[in-house]
């Protein structure tokens, strides 16, 4: 069955056509690629999804469920998490602090047990930072817990927003451009990692990405997008070998 | 193991603390001159309205100018439910009869007024807190005019420009504290729970609030709403003790001052507003006598009046230009690492059983 489908999608910014016609059908398990030149129209696909940009036309069904008119707060607590081509941490939070806002999405205390810190409040707290620590010892974050987040180093910081993004118990990830600034041997690393969480936490993925061994490595099928329009889609192997994403956009990446 | 050691010294130092706090109000209230006594009430208001101010400032990212509105109610609405039927056929003669006939205590009076203020940021803040940055600043001061336009034209309510007589001196030094305890312990809670995190989630970064689940509106309205409370009372607890006030009594002066020391103190550290209320209270009392002109090993200052509010605006600007995250940041005074420092043993506890928890 599949987790996400999405029919004739639309956006335009001033006229502009960011996403046009886009389709998906994402069965369960899967890990999907998206790709494409700077300005393709890959991260606003992502808002679309995720619930960030109104759509101009066509629906997004989520668990078999319309989402398209629901907010972004509202998707993920349906189990639909992001990260962002940007990291967005809460940077002077502490490491700790920063899962534990997505891990206390799933039940929290009423306001009368919080004021008068009652063993059922206490109860809450305590499930909600076991599951924020073990979030964090899977990435290797544990011994940073009290630290800011944004005083850690780069690649930490993509990994936390991965964590963070876990602890809302999503079915399906978004991750725009993980490995954006990683060294080949930080990404290969990311590889490993991205298909760990998919078998131990059972999740589908859909991941926007430009290093190319990334994509490759990890992804049942592959979307080429060019301005806005679906040019290409395929297993990795037949969209590295398709001559018009070789001319639009992928050149001498691919052969990379 | 060692967490629950560590909740017993909390709950044991905050059962001191309180007892010591008794014992310093029974020392002001038995050995201190009336002048200090009204020095101390005066600190104990101005703590609860900058802790307050802290909650939605500071926690949350919603820079409110109109706070002061929320005082104002409290004033106004404490008073209306207090003062005695006779009083108010003296001093209002045309309430309307349901009003003119309540007659309750202070502390139902001071539990409405908040109630009533938490209803009123509801409302204000379901438009306004959509918006963000200096906006909701903008938003927030129009919010003050207008409370401060109804005072002057609801006459038979507030005796519009005049000023308002007539309410019964209820405050002392234990009401204040008592507020205080608990407009403390409430932030407190609040800032240690998902309700807090959301807060200072929202703060940081909107767009990944929304990503971790977290309703703005919904964090920001609380936070709104809580601190509109206890900026009421303090409101009620004021009008109680300064027993003669006017529309102008509510307008910018007490707005920045309380805004100084949020800032001074640091946005986001209940402990950092309650020194930093504690110093430039004490501070812009010493200064105010010293307006009147002062003598000094043998020389005789000239009257300078204007000077503690002079002092006042630069210390704030000297902390906006070089210490903009006021005395302590977002960070608390903890008892811990001085503890620590003070009591090696004390110290190798805390850390042996930090390695046993990993
Ligand atoms: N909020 C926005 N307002 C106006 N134009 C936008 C906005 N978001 C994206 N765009 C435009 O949409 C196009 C696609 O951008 P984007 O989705 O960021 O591409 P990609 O992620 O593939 O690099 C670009 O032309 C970009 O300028
Ligand atoms: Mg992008």
């Amino acid at each position: 069955m599949s987790l996400l489908v999405v029919e004739g999608l639309e956006k335009s910014f001033a006229g502009v056509h960011a996403v046009a016609g886009y389709r998906l059908e994402l069965p369960e398990g899967a890990i999907h690629g998206v790709i494409g030149p700077n300005g393709a129209g890959k991260t606003t696909l992502f808002n679309l999804i995720s619930g960030y940009v109104r759509p101009d036309a066509g629906r997004v069904r989520f668990a078999g469920r319309d989402i398209t008119h629901l907010p972004a707060e509202a998707r993920v607590r349906l189990g639909l998490a992001r990260t962002y081509q940007n990291i967005r941490l809460f940077k002077s939070l502490s490491v700790l602090d920063n899962v534990r806002v997505a891990a206390q999405l799933h039940g929290s205390a009423p306001f009368p047990h919080v004021l008068l810190s009652t063993p059922r409040f206490r109860a809450s707290e305590a499930r909600i930072r076991r599951e924020a620590e073990e979030l964090l010892d899977l990435f290797g974050l544990g011994p940073h817990r009290d630290a800011r987040a944004g005083s850690l180093p780069y690649g930490l910081q993509r990994k936390l927003e991965i964590a963070r993004a876990l602890a809302a118990r999503p079915r399906l990830l978004l991750l725009d451009e993980p490995a954006a600034g990683m060294n080949p041997a930080e990404a290969a690393q990311l590889v490993a990692q991205i298909r760990s969480i998919r078998d131990r936490f059972g999740l589908t993925i859909m991941l926007v990405e430009h290093v190319m061994p990334v994509v490759m490595g990890l992804c049942d099928r592959i979307q080429v997008l060019d301005h806005g329009e679906i040019i290409a889609e395929g297993s990795p192997e037949a969209v590295r070998r398709d001559p018009k994403v070789v001319e639009a956009y992928l050149g001498t990446a691919v052969e990379a | 193991m060692i967490e629950r050691w560590q909740a017993r010294v909390r709950a044991m130092s905050l059962l001191a603390g309180l007892a010591l706090l008794a014992l310093a109000l029974l020392g002001l209230q038995y050995g201190a001159s009336t002048y200090v006594q009204r020095v101390a009430v005066d600190i104990g208001i101005m703590i609860i309205l900058t802790v307050s101010l802290n909650l939605s400032n500071g926690y949350t990212g919603v820079f409110s100018l109109g706070h002061t509105g929320f005082m104002a109610l409290g004033a106004y609405g404490s008073a209306l439910l207090t003062m005695t039927p006779q009083v108010k056929a003296l001093n209002l003669p045309d309430l309307p009869a349901w009003l003119a006939h309540v007659h309750l205590g202070f502390l139902p009076a001071l539990v409405l007024v908040g109630l009533a203020a938490a209803a009123v940021a509801l409302a204000v803040g379901y438009p306004i807190l959509r918006l963000t940055g200096p906006y909701v600043a903008v938003a927030t001061l129009g919010f003050l005019v207008i409370v401060h336009i109804v005072i002057i034209n609801a006459q038979a309510y507030t005796r519009g420009a005049r000023t308002f007589l007539g309410l019964a001196p209820l405050t002392n030094l234990w009401w204040v504290y008592g507020a205080v305890v608990v407009t403390i312990y409430t932030a407190w809670r609040i800032v240690n729970s998902p309700i807090g995190r959301a807060m200072l989630a929202v703060r940081e970064d909107p767009v990944a609030a929304r990503g971790a689940g977290v309703d703005i509106l919904r964090a920001r309205l609380w936070s709104f709403a809580v601190s509109a409370f206890f900026t009421a009372v303090a409101g009620a607890l004021w009008a109680h003790f300064i027993l003669a006030f006017s529309a102008s009594s509510f307008w910018f002066a007490v707005t920045f001052e309380v805004i100084v020391m949020l800032i001074v103190g640091g946005l986001g550290s209940i402990s950092g507003s309650v020194a930093a209320t504690v110093a430039l209270s004490i501070l812009s009392e010493v200064l105010r006598n010293a307006e009147r002109g002062v003598t000094l090993f043998g020389y005789h200052t000239p009257a300078l009046y204007g000077l503690s509010q002079i002092v006042f605006a630069l210390v704030f600007i000297a902390f906006i230009v070089y210490r903009p995250q006021g005395l302590f940041g977002d960070r608390e005074f903890s008892l811990w690492p001085i503890l620590a420092r003070w009591y090696p043993p004390l110290r190798e506890a805390v850390m042996a059983g930090r390695q046993l928890a990993e």
